[in-house]
């Protein structure tokens, strides 16, 4: 089974549209504040509240989603695991689609959202982290992948900071 | 910051190309001046560059 490419505009309208809430993390939440770096899937923080949680499903349905690492057959996520502070790795008819209970040290969507921007694609506001926060966890992560873009995240956090416009 | 040549500005300062790190400033400098969604359209093209490139990855309807 092929993955699909990456359509991250059409996961990020999907989600909005099924009124999920969520944040956007990762790589995608520093490309849309400038940084030019690439990544291929979407990362996000969940609401894990009930009602959120079966609009994901719904949105997740719409996609056919399934979780990636599960070789032996495919597996689709349910109510439990989205509830839970854990990742699920998932692919999608959209691409890759990494939804995170938590990130860093426990940090749940409630814990972000006073770190987080609003950012408006074609008349979709995405909620996203803001880059100083997405720095922080990527530090606090501190996989080889993530250490790879701090010198450019830092970069554009310092040249947003001096043309604060931009 | 390391002073390369370039284009001076309005101001005539020259603007670094390069941070003393080595990341290339004029790449961020091109994506600060467009709008979020120009910034999703470049970070789409270069998944859909590097999925042809690769042939990794279709569309989800090839799935």
């Amino acid at each position: 089974m092929q993955a699909a490419r990456a359509r991250i505009g059409d996961l990020l309208r999907l989600l909005a549209r099924h009124g999920v809430e969520h944040i956007v993390v990762g790589g995608v939440a520093a490309v849309l504040q400038g940084a030019p770096i690439l990544t291929r899937d979407l990362d996000v923080v969940h609401s894990r509240s009930p009602d959120n949680i079966r609009r994901l499903l719904a949105a997740l349905a719409e996609v056919h989603a399934f979780h990636r690492t599960r070789a032996d057959r495919r597996f689709e996520p349910g109510e439990t695991e989205l509830a839970s502070l854990g990742h699920q790795l998932l692919s999608t008819d959209l691409g890759d689609l990494d939804l995170l209970g938590s990130v860093g040290e426990g940090r749940t969507f409630d814990d972000l959202l006073g770190r987080t921007v609003r950012i408006e694609l074609s008349g979709t506001v995405v909620t996203v982290l803001d880059l100083a926060a997405v720095i922080e966890l990527k530090e606090a992560v501190g996989r080889d992948k993530d250490r790879a873009v701090l010198p450019v995240l830092r970069q554009v956090l310092a040249a947003r900071s001096r043309s604060p416009r931009e | 910051m390391v002073n390369v040549p370039g284009v001076a500005g309005a101001d005539g300062e020259v603007p670094p190309a390069y941070a003393s790190d080595g990341v290339d400033l004029t790449q961020i400098r091109a994506m600060l001046r467009l709008t979020p969604e120009q910034r999703l359209q470049v970070l789409q093209d270069m998944i859909d560059f590097v999925g042809e490139a690769t042939g990794a990855g279709g569309t989800g309807e090839n799935r």
